[in-house]
């Protein structure tokens, strides 16, 4: 019985163990500290299972069109879900989160994301990046772009120097005008 | 019913063990893995009530801001609409106490397998409420685990309740 004995004392432990973060449950992702960045919404940093379009353009203030335009030249960002490991691995970051959630806003999370740019009203073939979404310091990683979730502006990863401006756009209208517009064919 | 229990109290001898040390092992484990889920649904549940499900509308913002994400035709779309928004009270109260149950009754293997059943049930609720990912996935394999084998006679309340 010596072995019972032992996990017995072990599952006290556990108990007491699961009350200490049972207090620390509170303490998730503090969204406050981020809420009022770009993407981030009511209940926080954009979920796995969820899509996002934004639009770029390169210009002096912050875009506001209400669909994708016709004309124009500007960048679409289609974020797609989490993929599956990324999805698997929020269990794991939900548990860091009970103790910290410092670790997980400086890291970020990555996602696939179909880039569309338009030049003078031409769809361009569809590009494929890994975005990684932060929150300390806020930006969004776009691979050869990025944007500041602060100010919504749209950068050159690796100057820094700033290209335009960036909205987010109304999903399901933007993904119906992705399907009516864009070219067939794939850049990776 | 006392021959059986035994039995499951013999587990924890050295000898039983030295002869079945994969037994040993999986039994173990799946005890830790117990433990760690009850852990999951009592941070859960204790954050609900922190974040006031049970006495705000907060559930039901959180379901209209879930709703402009999916696809309008899909069914998980339809069970907000026609279910979980008009009923979001009682749906944060079923949540927060099933999570509440489910994690004491895994914890001190009280009721083991209902503490299971009320977990795949709120896994359920989860998934066709629209809160579907490759996260659940591990948490249904643990739940059918829990549910198959008598953990709860491993170690636990249930030992104790079967003795009486």
């Amino acid at each position: 019985m010596q072995g019972g004995k032992l996990l017995c004392l072990f599952r006290i432990w556990i108990v007491l163990a699961a009350m200490l973060f049972g207090g620390q449950a509170g303490a998730q992702v503090n969204i406050d500290a981020y809420r009022d960045y770009f993407l981030v919404g009511r209940f926080g940093e954009v979920c796995t299972m969820c899509e996002v379009t934004v639009l770029c353009e390169a210009a002096d203030a912050l875009p506001d069109y209400s669909q994708i335009p016709a004309e124009g030249s500007f960048t679409v960002y289609h974020l797609q879900t989490r993929t599956f490991w990324s999805q698997v691995s929020t269990i794991w970051e939900w548990f860091i989160a009970n103790f910290s959630a410092a670790p997980l806003a400086a890291r970020g999370h990555a996602r696939p994301v179909y880039v569309y740019a338009v030049i003078a009203g031409e769809w361009q073939p569809r590009e494929i990046v890994e975005a990684r979404l932060v929150l300390d310091p806020g930006v969004l990683e776009l691979g050869a772009t990025e944007i500041n979730r602060v100010n919504r502006q749209w950068l050159d990863a690796a100057t820094k120097r700033p290209i335009g401006y960036c909205q987010r756009l109304p999903l399901w209208d933007a993904l119906d005008a992705i399907a009516q517009r864009s070219v067939e064919g794939v850049s990776r | 019913m006392k021959l059986a229990v035994e039995q499951f109290e013999q587990v924890w001898t050295r000898a039983w063990m030295i002869a079945h040390p994969v037994r040993s092992f999986g039994i173990v484990l799946h005890l830790l893995l117990r433990t760690l889920f009850a852990i999951f649904w009592l941070a859960a549940g204790i954050n609900k009530v922190a974040k006031d499900w049970l006495t705000t509308d907060i559930l039901r913002e959180i379901f209209l801001e879930r709703l402009t994400e999916m696809p309008p035709d899909i069914f998980a779309s339809l069970f907000l609409q026609n279910f979980a928004i008009p009923l979001y009270g009682l749906v944060a109260w079923v949540i927060t106490i099933g999570e509440l149950c489910a994690a004491i009754g895994l914890l001190f293997g009280f009721k083991t397998r209902l503490a299971a059943g009320i977990s795949l049930f709120i896994l359920f609720g989860l998934a066709i409420g629209g809160y579907y990912d490759a996260s659940l996935i591990p948490f249904f394999i643990i739940n059918l685990l829990l549910l198959w084998w008598p953990s709860g006679l491993w170690l636990g309340v249930d030992r104790w309740l079967a003795k009486r």
